[in-house]
């Protein structure tokens, strides 16, 4: 069997500052697969986000990778991005795997033009002249669908919309046909219908470029609509992973139940108030002993679940779930 | 949309008309060229002990007609009445004795805390401002209002930058409560906070509405929560309202194009609850140069030459409001049936936009195929 | 919901204790060594500054004269301080022999180094001791510390009472200037508009003048010029930088929520800028007044250099350095007061670059 095309393994990230060493990521491992779009949840301190900027070591200090793999395999060949020397990494970044950022109002250069800044990615990887790179980025407006492609091709970030520019984004990531796009976050910051229009089109150019997607967000409902697996995270570490469609038709953790009941919708309105999850996620340096999720669990039982770390365990075929007790919460 | 009883009070506020132009100037002189007409012209009434949900993307007003309202932004037009008092008429005393009554919980809670005050300060401040109570006193009504929000007492020795996200949204509905009032803003008070902590925020708002008989004003973009909470909802586009209704219609029955095009847009994990993805094209525009006629209609997949030109008029159906010349003319086809014109408006904008029919049929068998 | 609100209430008393933005901001400040360092140097000149009679001086400390106490130190600071008695007795110049002479049951705690910055001491002042040497002999020596000046007017008596004038012209200037650049500036950056205009350009108007060459015409007109009258000078020329920064705070707090949330509790204008905003801007507006102490420091001392400084006997470090233009082959009138000058003006600067470290927002958003 093929080698997936990303292959993280026992990740562990951490902070070094004055309140000690913060473990931001502990002990994460994922894989996609080429042409596979994974959804990584969690809400805002879960470290998804570090997990994403260490697969391309674009964490700054204090934070630095303590240990784990990353391997990523392209054309045959399989390189760890953890300890794969500066050099061999950039042709990576931007070359085999793009990245988009959440806020597209700051991601890109002010002072250079679009069209530049697409040609700037195309350069760094191919060797390929200056009116070639030109092309190459009128042709990738014209991919992501952005209106009058050649005058915008001239045009200054703040002349673009949110849309637009994550649309530029997109576009730069997509540049040098990556096998891979992390997109961080990349519609938090957009409005509700300019988002449906870049989910749709990240979803075209999936199924027309076969990029893999890893898709980091704190939204269950885009991560429903538009991924094939789903991994949930929570103080730094997985707690539920399996499809997309099993995830959310038979949710097992009781963070992601707890997650799905909190939602508001129409249908709860008359129903009492809304199931939520009492108390708060705890910062890096106040994690929980045992089960990092236990405060909060409605079904924490002691000793176990205060003293002893649960492992992430293959519930049924391809759900894995880090709890003690996830068979007869739902059974 | 306000259940117009003749034998009720008349609602708490009335809003009539109402405008804010903000001017653009340019030049050495600074002379006007211009104004960014973020509020264009909104009616809508509030009951007391309701909520009205306004809701609308970025640019399309909301938060300044929340502002308008108090007067933190002065409006340019029209009429707003609180319990029957002309709030734009009102002069500095007046309008100060009113804000007791009216107050408002803003959207970033990282913001709205004065960082170098003590909560203690922070929530004594309208205590102090309206002359209410002395030392003792003062301190209970403010205990008290904490207590309502689910804090305790020695939250009012700390600094904002103690606390969490929710923690601090809780410290400003307190203080929001602290002067007892009846009326309340709330603008998008839990947009940033994260999904476990929204439930808790949500749940208290509903609580203390229940419990001390408020009246809201929910401003948000987030359909699902205004749909949650409100009796009625407002949909803004461009700085007007475009369709309003009862809270449980507008969601079953919605008529205008935009407000199909905002519902099939967020994002669901139900399976159930997924609408045929409308997408529109363009951008969302700047309301600094509205378009003509009908204000929706450069991205409106129905458009005609009629809504190029005209600006549709209000059509009323018992309470469902709604601005479209397109959408009025199917309701007559169907009879004055709300629920047939909104399956046939559904019907006619997701044929409009499918032109890239493949995305969608892709999702949408993969949705089939996997619920067999 | 109960349960929901005690958990939350059980997080907030579990917390650590409460510290404000100073408490917080002075944590991070003692972090750095040299900001220490340099902060303990201020310490150490403004404990110099207020104790100067005491440290060296011809009139003692304090002392018992015909059954009463008396401070005739603080004459120093102020002439009226020292008691009319001992003029009257004919003691000034001649304390020590005079007090014996007049009152054998008096005694006297005198000041640790047995030196008068304004004049020569004379042979036999202190009894056994010569007078003070000048010119080229004046080099330090056992009772001249940092030697003598060309009159033999002892320079280490001038350096400490120096002090006392350099620190005071640090702060009353920066103090002056303080209350009218916040002034000037929170009007400007708060009401906008016309006000805006007017007190943008008159700062503007201030800022075009060459500071140095204001305060020489201000000098020259002024009556009677005193050591006061120069630092009220260099405060009046001295606001346009505070002012300019006070208003881009005021301009960008204006803006804030938490303004607006006071607004909508019934807050009025003056309130809002003195509650709300000023606290908050004041962070970033202490950073320029300290490099402002430094930068008067310098300016009084390049004043007195040239010969425009307050007259004679007043010592300062520019002073001395005046008289040094002239004796250039008297080494120690120059390195003296230089040094001081330098590390006076280097330690300000220090701290106020640790003070912007310690408060700037930004830099403690980066820790989180």
């Amino acid at each position: 069997m093929a080698a997936p095309l990303l292959e993280i393994k026992d990740l562990v990230t951490v902070f070094h500052t004055s309140d000690g060493r913060l473990p931001a990521v502990d002990g994460v491992s994922l894989s996609i697969e080429r042409g596979q779009t994974l959804g990584l949840v969690g809400e805002s301190g879960c470290g998804k986000s570090v997990t994403a900027m260490s697969t391309l070591r674009l964490v700054s200090s204090p934070g630095r990778i303590e240990s784990g793999s990353i391997m990523f395999t392209t054309e045959g060949e399989s390189i760890d991005l953890v300890t794969t020397p500066e050099k061999q990494l950039r042709k990576v970044r931007g070359g085999r795997i793009g990245m988009i950022f959440q806020e597209p109002m700051t991601s890109l250069n002010p002072v250079f033009t679009i069209g530049n800044q697409i040609a700037e990615a195309v350069q760094l990887h191919r060797k390929v002249s200056r009116s070639e790179a030109r092309s190459r980025a009128l042709e990738m407006l014209h991919l992501v669908r952005l209106a009058d492609p050649e005058q915008r091709l001239d045009a200054y970030p703040h002349q673009l919309s949110g849309g637009m520019r994550q649309r530029v984004m997109i576009a730069i990531a997509l540049a040098c046909e990556p096998d891979l796009i992390i997109a961080d976050e990349p519609t938090t910051a957009l409005d509700v219908t300019i988002q449906a229009q870049i989910l749709e089109l990240l979803d075209d150019l999936r199924s027309r470029l076969g990029t893999a997607i890893l898709l980091i967000t704190h939204d269950l409902g885009v991560v429903a609509e538009t991924c094939d697996d789903v991994a949930v995270m929570y103080a730094g570490r997985i707690v539920e992973q399996a499809s997309a469609v099993e995830l959310f038709s038979r949710p097992l953790h009781p963070y992601t139940i707890g997650l799905l009941q909190a939602r508001p919708n129409v249908d709860a309105r008359d129903s009492g108030p809304l199931a939520t999850i009492p108390g708060m996620v705890p910062p890096p340096q106040d994690f929980p002993s045992g089960c990092r999720f236990h405060p909060r669990c409605s079904h924490a039982r002691e000793p176990q679940c205060n003293v002893e770390p649960p492992s992430l365990r293959e519930v049924s075929p391809g759900h894995f779930v880090r709890c003690h007790f996830a068979e007869e919460i739902n059974s | 949309m306000s259940e117009q009883n003749p034998q009720t009070d008349p609602p708490l506020l009335q809003v009539k008309g109402l405008e804010t132009h903000f001017p653009i100037r340019k030049g050495l002189l600074r002379r006007q060229v211009g104004s960014v007409k973020a509020v264009d012209g909104v009616t809508f009434d509030i009951p007391r002990g309701k909520t009205l949900g306004l809701v609308g993307e970025s640019g399309c007003g909301k938060t300044t007609v929340g502002r308008s309202l108090l007067r933190l932004v002065e409006p340019t037009g029209g009429e707003v009445l609180f319990d029957n008092h002309a709030v734009r008429k009102e002069n500095a005393r007046s309008l100060r004795s009113l804000r007791r009554r009216m107050q408002i919980v803003f959207q970033d809670p990282y913001g709205s805390l004065n960082p170098r005050m003590k909560i203690r300060s922070i929530l004594e401040e309208g205590l102090i401002l309206h002359r209410l109570g002395e030392g003792s006193a003062r301190l209970e009504q403010m205990e008290q209002a904490l207590e309502r929000t689910g804090l305790s007492p020695a939250v009012l020795e700390r600094y904002p930058h103690e606390f969490s996200g929710g923690q601090r949204q809780r410290i400003a509905i307190a203080r929001a409560l602290v002067l007892k009032p009846e009326f309340l803003v709330l603008d998008e008070p839990v947009s940033a906070l994260d999904v476990s902590i929204q439930a808790q925020v949500i749940n208290l708002l509903k609580e203390l509405k229940q419990e001390l008989g408020l009246t809201y004003l929910f401003i948000s973009h987030d359909l699902s929560v205004v749909e949650y909470l409100a009796d009625n909802v407002a949909v803004m586009y461009l700085g007007q309202i475009v369709e309003s209704a009862e809270a449980g219609q507008l969601c079953q029955q919605p008529l205008h194009p935009y407000t199909l095009a905002l519902f099939s847009a967020v994002p669901s994990v139900e399976v159930k609850n997924r609408r045929q993805r409308i997408v529109l094209a363009g951008d969302v525009p700047s309301p600094s140069r509205p378009p003509a006629g009908c204000r929706f209609h450069p991205r409106c997949p129905l458009a005609e030459t009629v809504c190029r030109e005209v600006e549709p008029p209000q059509v009323d159906l018992a309470g469902h409001r709604f601005h479209c010349h397109v959408a009025s003319r199917e309701l007559e086809r169907c009879g004055g049936d709300a629920a047939k014109t909104s399956v046939v408006m559904q019907a006619a904008i997701t044929a409009a936009t499918s032109d890239s029919t493949e995305p969608h049929s892709a999702v949408s068998q993969r949705m089939s195929l996997d619920h067999q | 919901m109960n349960q929901e609100k005690m958990r939350v209430s059980e997080e907030i008393e579990a917390a650590k204790p409460s510290r404000g933005f100073w408490s917080d901001a002075w944590q991070r400040y003692r972090r750095r060594p040299i900001g220490m360092l340099a902060l303990g140097f201020v310490l150490f000149l403004t404990i110099v500054a207020i104790f100067a009679p005491a440290i060296a001086g011809t009139k003692p400390v304090v002392c018992s004269y015909k059954g009463t106490l008396y401070f005739p130190c603080l004459g120093y600071f102020n002439r009226s301080w020292e008691s009319p008695i001992f003029t009257k007795d004919k003691f000034r110049g001649t304390y020590p022999k005079n007090l014996k002479q007049k009152d054998p049951e008096s005694w006297a705690v005198w000041p640790l180094v047995f030196q008068d910055p304004y004049r020569r001491v004379r042979e036999n002042e202190w009894p056994g001791r010569r007078e003070n040497p000048s010119r080229d002999e004046g080099h330090p020596n056992r009772l001249n510390l940092f030697g003598t000046d060309q009159y033999g007017v002892d320079i280490f008596a001038k350096m400490v009472h120096g002090t006392t004038i350099a620190l005071l012209v640090g702060f009353v200037s920066m103090g002056l200037a303080g209350s009218i650049g916040v002034l000037v500036g929170a009007l400007g950056g708060y009401f906008g508009g016309w006000v805006d205009m007017i007190t943008s350009r008159l700062t503007e108007i201030v800022m075009c003048i060459p500071t140095l060459v204001l305060i020489l015409a201000l000098i020259a007109v002024v009556e009677k010029p005193t050591i006061w009258k120069t630092m009220a000078i260099i405060g009046a020329t001295g606001w346009t930088g505070i002012a300019r920064l006070t208003r881009a705070e005021f301009l960008r707090l204006r803006q804030t929520e938490f303004v607006m949330a006071a607004r909508a509790t019934g807050a009025g204008s003056l309130r809002i800028m003195f509650r709300h905003i000023l606290p908050n801007a004041l962070a970033p507006v202490l950073v320029p007044i300290t490099f402002g102490i430094a930068s008067a420091i310098l300016v009084e001392g390049s004043l007195s250099f040239l010969g425009f400084g307050p007259p004679p006997p007043t010592a300062s470090w520019g002073s001395v350095l005046n008289s040094a233009r002239s004796n250039l082959q008297l080494w120690w009138l120059v390195v003296f007061p230089g040094a001081g000058i330098f590390l006076t003006v280097l330690a300000y600067n220090l701290v106020g670059e640790g003070l912007q470290e310690a408060t700037d927002p930004r830099l403690r958003e980066a820790k989180k």
